[in-house]
């Protein structure tokens, strides 16, 4: 069974404005993407069946594109979509962080309204089709959240690494 | 054949491996030292020193009758900073979010 990766986040702003962030191309191009890269939607269509295409570019001038293939367009509450990092032409396709990262995730994003105009957001990821490799990859990044090791590893190895 | 970041993540991922480099993390250790704190058995123990001895997080020092097993230095860093990459994808996007949607209200209030 491979473990769901869970982030939330709360947001000081009413629901419908966080949606509209999420689902308006040239808003989702503000924030969207890795730290340090400047994104550009290529391609949009907010429609079950239809998708994203976006390109993002960083300082030293790497590219890497992103897709999304929606599944369930409810507004304001529930957005659900197909995942993936993408090439040119906007075909999924693997990492470019490298790692046996699934092909396609599973994205689903929950906006629920909280007190104070403000909105809580969660989203999911599971992996699609993914082989036992992927999952694994998948799981032991999810542990490494939850369990918090991964920050003390990195410590750890600074730490040898000092010593050798 | 398995790529080296694989056969790390696949060796991480699981409990008891990670208690085993959390124990060698103190120091050098024997594999019936290395066995005590589990209820499993001495076979099971060498299975997972296998695993992660093939995966190059940690190796066995031949000078030594007893031959224990220790850390490999620096062998962590590159999970754990694949790990911390993929995790951090989510994070940065929602402080930009956070911040745009803190100055568009900001812009409107004026």
């Amino acid at each position: 069974m491979v473990p769901e990766f869970r982030i939330t986040r709360r947001f000081a702003a009413p629901r419908d404005r966080v949606w509209d962030a999420w689902t308006r191309p040239e808003q989702l191009a503000r924030w969207f993407g890795p730290k340090g890269v400047t994104t550009t939607v290529l391609s949009f269509d907010l429609r079950p069946g239809g998708g994203l295409h976006a390109r993002m570019e960083s300082a030293d001038g790497g590219a890497m594109w992103a897709r999304f293939v929606y599944r369930e367009v409810a507004a304001p509450e529930t957005l659900v979509w197909e995942h993936g990092f993408a090439d040119e032409a906007g075909a999924f396709t693997a990492s470019p962080f490298g790692g046996p990262w699934p092909l396609r995730l599973l994205t689903t994003v929950r906006f629920d309204e909280e007190e104070g105009d403000a909105t809580r957001l969660t989203l999911t990821w599971v992996p699609l089709e993914a082989t036992p490799e992927e999952e694994t990859a998948f799981a032991a990044m999810m542990e490494s959240m939850t369990g918090g090791w991964s920050g003390s590893f990195e410590q750890l190895d600074a730490f040898l690494a000092d010593d050798a | 054949m398995e790529d080296a970041l694989s056969l790390k993540l696949n060796a991480l991922a699981d409990p008891t491996r990670r208690a085993i480099l959390a124990r060698l993390a103190l120091g050098e250790a024997t594999v019936a030292e290395l066995g005590r704190p589990f209820a499993i058995s001495q076979p099971a123990i060498s299975r997972h020193l296998k695993v992660l001895e093939a995966a190059g997080l940690i190796e066995t020092a031949q000078a030594a009758q007893a031959r224990p097993r220790r850390l490999k230095a620096g062998a962590l860093k590159e999970p754990a900073d694949w790990i911390a990459g993929i995790a951090s994808l989510w994070s940065d996007s929602f402080d930009r979010l956070d911040a745009m949607l803190a100055e568009d209200i900001e812009r409107e209030g004026e």
